[in-house]
């Protein structure tokens, strides 16, 4: 077996005594050798979040949703929604009847949304819209002035817009219509 | 959809969004080195945003079928096990 007498050696490789027969002699202390099994690869995002984890992931949901003092962008995120949800709404649905009147989602709004939103895939009529809408919405600087309240990446907000927006248009017409919204004082 | 649902999306979007910074702050200072910092953090964003709109609607909000913007997502007592198991799969799966 080699060891650093092997692997550190000035000598040459015929010299070598150990089970590497000189394979390894004298090339450096980290240099592979080919006789010994590979360091293992490491474990997938999913694998890891299978296994070991899996702990750090639940204290991570569980701190999401818990009282713990939030970073300061999450602290702002509501301050601004309790203002601004209205302009917000009107942006988006103002996108929303222009894609409708169109027609269809174009093959350009499509490419468009996958460039803005990164490698999604597309799952179905629901999240094609979305992602159109969220991608439309995105080109008209809908999300600038939140993300400039509240220091949140753009990125963030067109995501969970995208799928907020599937989520309501899978869930069918009156699911949300049900509800009104408290109006913060002022506003 | 209706400019009033939009509004709702537009709130609740927000609600994922605040979880998703609290969440990521955490886990992603968590991750070992061998982890993809950039898989894990697409991943988790996608996951939140994924997740049942419903699942960010308190039950108190339910029950008056009111909507308040400016509460934080820890004020909204919101389904810890729903949400966590749907955080499990969706950051496992594929």
């Amino acid at each position: 077996m080699c060891d650093a007498r092997c692997w550190s050696a000035r000598s040459r490789p015929s010299a070598c005594r150990c089970s590497c027969g000189g394979a390894n002699h004298g090339r450096g202390y980290f240099a592979p050798y080919r006789g010994y099994p590979r360091r293992p690869k490491p474990p997938s995002v999913g694998d890891y979040f299978k296994s070991i984890g899996k702990s750090a992931l639940t204290n991570a949901v569980i701190y999401g949703l818990s009282a713990a003092i939030p970073p300061l962008g999450a602290v702002a995120i509501p301050a601004y929604m309790a203002y601004n949800y209205s302009k917000l709404g009107y942006g988006l649905y103002k996108v929303y009847s222009e894609i409708s009147a169109e027609g269809k989602v174009s093959a350009n709004s499509m490419k468009q949304a996958s460039e803005s939103l990164g490698d999604f895939v597309t799952q179905g009529p629901a999240d094609t819209i979305a992602s159109a809408v969220v991608a439309r919405a995105t080109q008209d600087g809908l999300f600038e002035e939140m993300v400039k309240n509240t220091h949140v990446d753009e990125v963030v907000f067109a995501e969970m817009m995208r799928g907020s927006t599937s989520s309501a248009l899978s869930a069918g017409a009156g699911e949300l219509a049900k509800f009104a919204i408290v109006k913060a004082v002022g506003a | 959809m209706d400019q009033n649902d939009f509004e709702i999306v537009s709130i609740i979007a927000s609600r994922k969004a605040e979880f998703y910074v609290k969440i990521g702050e955490k886990l992603l200072a968590s991750l070992p080195f061998f982890i993809d910092k950039k898989e894990a953090r697409l991943r988790l964003r996608r996951a939140t945003s994924e997740l049942d709109n419903s699942l960010f609607i308190s039950e108190e909000e339910k029950a008056s079928k009111t909507i308040n913007p400016a509460l934080l997502v820890s004020q909204l007592k919101l389904n810890n096990q729903e949400i966590l198991d749907w955080m499990v799969k969706a950051m496992t799966e594929g």
